[in-house]
């Protein structure tokens, strides 16, 4: 009897063991970059204003109906059938605080901190610079 | 129509590497924002002709195929009812479809290119060189196509609430228990990209992420040049779909992370969620490569990452080497196991009943573990050889 428990146990362990040690070999091998960006990524951090711990089971039934709420029909935000469209400049500006003289421009490098590219750091290089630089190659190549 | 050298006239490429437009024949660099588009007023009224207008017929190959003339050739270019730039198939050279992204279609902003082509097939072979179990033929794939797209975007902004109900497992005395916990809140999600093209699946264009979005710039129809990219094609609905599942998603991980409280196996058992996308959404483009290729006669895409390099793909397993090496340990730990359990178990005595039952737990949860991680497996796998995504990279011209 201990031998058949001993063989049933030895068996789960020996070919559990092996499926999870391949199957994770697998999905580092062959499953890549299998992740989407966090929620750290976009400041997706949830305040809770309710927590109800071991609740019995009326408590859980009625949790959610009491505790949901939903945007109003009128404060949903865009939905629909309707294209995906850009807003005009008046549009954008009437959402950020309807000033006349808003520049959207500046809008949109604050909210995403738009930093400047490495060609812009260096300063601006001479449009020729690639034809004399080419044309100074060739010359190095050549005999005297 | 290309944007063309200012010193020789050839048509000029965006470069990732100096973030510059270069020249082919001339080898002059210039920024993006030196280039004047002279042209500009009459590039936008060159419309993309509808195939059946240009050809007179009416036919399934030409349903959504557009005519669009090369500007440094005059051959005939042929587009989908989305593409906004492309590459000639008679002369090579890069053209913009500028009637599409003019005015209100033109996109607000663009993230450049930072890796070439060459680096993203550099990319994917360090990856999968280094697999176990990626087939031969694989490692050393030759690329039927190798396309630097731009996906187009919306990155929204989005308040949401929600009230969860999380159950869990807690000991009590010699058992464990279920127990529910109650989270109500709200979150708001910053500067979300949403992809705005039918064809790519928000499964796969989520796995790009994360893009640096620090690095966007103005919008400028010349980062398109020697690129492919895609104008929007999607419904306000289809971007609160795709940021909603988003939002359940952070929602659920923080609300089980904050039941703490000693419980174990937590999960959501009922939700309530609600959404508010922000009007003030920002169209951009963010850049892609997609390498294509054929294996066994089923098509698989594998997507690189534009800025960052991230490669995503699911590929094709060695499942000879696999069962082999399954099967073979399998016997070699079961025979070791059953050798020192048969030592061992004497001198135990009886066996209690507790430990035989987390013994079993044990050998369950390993079991349970190692299919979900061959399930995750195949249905990346399945993700890359989508067919819709191979025939999206593969229609282009080029």
């Amino acid at each position: 009897m201990t031998d058949v428990i001993a063989f049933v146990i030895a068996l789960g362990f020996g070919f559990g063991l092996s499926l999870w040690l391949f199957s994770t070999v697998l999905e580092k091998s062959n499953n890549i970059g299998d992740s989407i960006g966090g929620k750290s990524a976009y400041k997706a951090f949830a305040k809770f204003t309710v927590r109800r711990d071991r609740m019995n089971g009326a408590d859980r039934d009625c949790f959610s109906t009491q505790f949901a709420r939903a945007f109003a029909a009128n404060d949903r935000g865009p939905e629909g059938e309707e294209p995906v469209r850009r807003l005009t400049p008046e549009e954008i500006a009437r959402i950020n605080g309807n000033t006349a003289d808003v520049d959207i421009g500046q809008l949109r490098e604050k909210r995403f901190a738009m930093r400047d590219t490495p060609y812009e750091q260096q300063g601006s290089l001479d449009d020729l610079h690639g034809v004399f630089g080419k044309v100074d190659e060739e010359q190095e190549g050549r005999p005297e | 129509m290309a944007t063309l050298c200012k010193n020789c006239g050839h048509a000029l490429v965006f470069d990732p590497t100096s973030q510059k437009l270069v020249c082919g024949a001339c080898g002059g660099a210039f920024a993006p924002e030196e280039i004047e588009a002279e042209a500009m007023p009459y590039r936008e009224d060159l419309e993309a002709v509808s195939a059946e207008k240009a050809y007179g017929e009416k036919s399934a190959d030409t349903m959504d195929c557009y005519v669009y003339t090369c500007s440094e050739c005059g051959g005939e270019i042929i587009i989908n009812g989305t593409e906004a730039s492309t590459t000639c198939v008679y002369c090579g050279n890069p053209n913009v479809v500028f009637s599409r992204i003019s005015k209100q279609k033109r996109p607000e902003l663009v993230l450049p290119f930072a890796i070439t082509k060459e680096k993203a097939i550099e990319l994917v072979h360090e990856k999968i060189d280094k697999g176990l179990f990626i087939p031969k033929d694989i490692k050393h794939f030759k690329p039927e196509c190798v396309r630097g797209i731009y996906i187009p975007y919306w990155i929204v902004n989005a308040d949401y609430m929600n009230a969860v109900v999380v159950s869990g497992r807690v000991r009590r005395g010699k058992h464990s228990v279920t127990r529910y916990y109650g989270r109500a809140g709200e979150m708001h999600i910053k500067n979300l990209p949403i992809d705005a093209s039918r064809v790519l699946t928000n499964e796969s264009s989520f796995r790009l992420e994360p893009y640096d979005l620090t690095w966007l710039k103005p919008f400028d129809e010349d980062y398109l040049a020697g690129f492919y990219s895609n104008v929007s094609d999607v419904v306000y609905d289809d971007l609160r779909r795709a940021a909603l599942g988003r939002a359940n998603e952070y929602f659920a991980e923080e609300a089980l992370g904050d039941v703490h409280d000693g419980a174990s196996n937590k999960k959501i058992i009922s939700s309530h969620p609600s959404i508010r996308l922000d009007r003030d959404m920002v169209y951009a483009m963010l850049p892609a490569w997609f390498i294509t290729f054929r294996y066994k006669g089923k098509p698989n895409t594998i997507l690189v990452n534009g800025q960052s390099g991230k490669v995503v793909c699911g590929l094709p397993w060695n499942k000879i080497l696999f069962y082999t090496l399954l099967v073979l340990t399998g016997v070699i730990v079961t025979v070791a196991a059953f050798l020192l359990l048969r030592e061992i178990l004497p001198l135990l005595g009886k066996i209690e009943g507790r430990i035989f039952v987390l013994v079993i737990a044990g050998i369950v949860t390993l079991f349970v573990t190692g299919f979900g991680k061959m399930k995750k497996v195949f249905e990346n796998i399945k993700r890359t050889q989508d067919k819709d995504i191979f025939v999206f990279t593969k229609k282009r011209q080029g």
